[in-house]
């Protein structure tokens, strides 16, 4: 990556957002470099899907700026946001029931000729190509989800909560897939995890957030060596 | 003999226009949310516009070309004007629809006059049906009807746009956060909504009178066809067209209109307390 990384990751700036007259999000700052993978993690309740779905352009921002590869999206539409280069991977998946594995990834890249590589990457997908994607199993839809995702070569990835729902072995797997792609393709990912061990051991940095603001912010390598430094902002 | 094959056909016409008015309907609900009151008033357009092409010298089946894409075009600003201000708000789509539709039945009464008319049909003769006399022009509509629908699913569930479609219909944000540009269907649907109750209203129109009020007839029975079929998916409302249609329109020919009436409401009344979902159900997401 030749160019300057703060113009071309993601920057969040007091950014206030919310459902109705309630604010989750207040006055929230993080940014995310090309290539890097932060985890958030927070209790339950405190804005991490308020957030993803902000950036995503699924709640409009009250206040604050979001910026990604230099350029404004907080007011745009989803379908401009995701054009940008950004990928969602909502909370509880959702993956289109009724329509085929493969129609499901070709919807994340509508020019695309077919969808082997996220075959290579998923191989359990590949031979349920045409089965229809809500009789797979929750482990399955996951990287569905991920791989429809993918489909279009995001620059930067927002995952809620991948490993909700499935077993120990699928988010090994998922996680190992993860963490190649952002090696090889400088992909960046911003991850909401309850799932601590998943979420320190991909990313790099872990941002807590409470209240709707980043209380901290520690490289894994720093919360591996001292886990009540979670605690200290899980609990309570 | 002869009359039984009448009614069959007549019926099997009746059928196919309901279905393009209510797939038309149904495709402009499911996609956008939008509950267009204002539907039967492009029915009633459509037949304008091939009456009102047809007094500048144009050819019969050139007018019948142009007409939809006219009403298509009328859908077209509408939806700029007025649908795309009221997404997200279902209840504000009907009111908004509604006072669209008299508007349009007004401005069409100040250019026309509240006077009905009526379109000669094309010299195309008639054919020998088991004895009986049957008119070609009726079974050219049942043939434009028929091709209509095989393209419009076609378009769905043959190219990527259609595949587009169906995922905005399941799950609208999701779609919007994969890229697909929601605006760009909402506007397409919209007008194409709208071509094919103009289709419907120009096929029907030297068959039917053309009046200000044309279209009520039409959509009344068009929201019962998707009620009884079921929402959410693209055959739904053929299955509850050709239940309507039908069963109105064989009572109507073997007892009268008013049983067929009767007849109807009753077997959607059922038909909904049994399956309330439709008869082509699918689970669909809270709006």
């Amino acid at each position: 990556m030749a160019s300057d990384a703060k113009g071309d990751g993601l920057k969040v700036e007091g950014v206030v957002a919310g459902y109705g007259g309630g604010v989750v999000i207040d006055d929230l700052s993080f940014a995310v470099a090309p290539g890097e993978t932060v985890a958030i993690l927070g209790r339950n309740g405190v804005g991490k899907t308020t957030l993803l779905r902000t950036i995503m352009g699924l709640r409009r921002p009250k206040r604050g700026t979001i910026t990604f590869a230099g350029k404004r999206i907080d007011q745009r539409e989803p379908f401009e946001i995701a054009r940008s280069g950004i990928g969602y991977v909502p909370q509880g998946r959702e993956i289109f029931a009724e329509l085929t594995v493969e129609e499901n990834l070709l919807l994340g890249n509508l020019r695309a000729t077919g969808a082997d590589e996220i075959y290579a990457i998923f191989p359990a997908l590949a031979e349920k190509r045409r089965i229809q994607a809500g009789r797979l199993s929750g482990g399955q839809q996951q990287q569905l989800a991920i791989g429809r995702a993918l489909m279009a070569r995001p620059r930067l990835l927002l995952l809620d909560e991948p490993s909700e729902g499935i077993q120990p072995s699928v988010v090994g797997e998922i996680a190992g897939v993860l963490g190649r792609i952002v090696r090889e393709s400088a992909m960046a990912i911003v991850l909401v995890e309850q799932n601590i061990e998943m979420a320190l051991g991909l990313a790099s940095r872990a941002d807590l957030i409470d209240h709707g603001r980043i209380v901290a912010s520690e490289s894994t390598a720093t919360l591996r060596a001292n886990p009540h430094l979670i605690e200290q902002h899980m609990a309570l | 003999m002869d009359q039984v094959a009448t009614a069959i056909l007549d019926t099997s016409n009746a059928i196919l226009v309901l279905m393009l008015v209510s797939l038309g309907l149904a495709i402009i609900f499911g996609l956008m949310n939008v509950i267009n009151m204002a539907h039967g008033e492009f029915l009633m357009l459509g037949g304008y516009a091939i009456m009102q092409l047809g007094a500048f010298g144009l050819p019969f089946f050139v007018a019948l070309a142009l007409a939809p894409l006219i009403v298509a075009v009328i859908g077209l600003i509408v939806e700029e004007l007025v649908i795309s201000r009221t997404y997200h708000r279902l209840i504000d789509t009907i009111l908004a629809t509604w006072g669209l539709a008299l508007m349009l039945r007004q401005a069409v009464i100040l250019q026309y006059g509240p006077i009905s008319y009526g379109v000669a049909p094309p010299n195309v003769g008639f054919v020998q049906v088991f004895g009986g006399q049957y008119p070609v022009y009726r079974l050219i509509v049942m043939g434009v009807s028929l091709a209509t629908i095989l393209a419009t699913f076609a378009f769905f569930f043959a190219t990527r746009w259609g595949l587009a479609a169906r995922a905005v219909i399941a799950n609208r944000d999701m779609a919007a956060c994969l890229g697909i540009n929601t605006r760009f269907l909402d506007r397409i649907t919209f007008a194409f909504g709208a071509g094919l109750a103009g289709l419907a209203g120009a096929a029907m129109a030297p068959i039917i009178s053309i009046d200000p009020n044309s279209g009520l007839g039409w959509v009344v029975p068009a929201f019962l066809s998707i009620l009884v079929g079921g929402l959410g998916t693209v055959s739904g409302p053929l299955a509850g067209a050709a239940g309507v249609g039908g069963l109105d329109s064989l009572t109507a020919t073997f007892a009268s209109p008013v049983w067929a009436q009767l007849v109807v409401f009753t077997a959607a009344i059922l038909v909904i307390r049994l399956f309330p979902n439709g008869l082509v159900s699918r689970r669909r997401r809270e709006a």
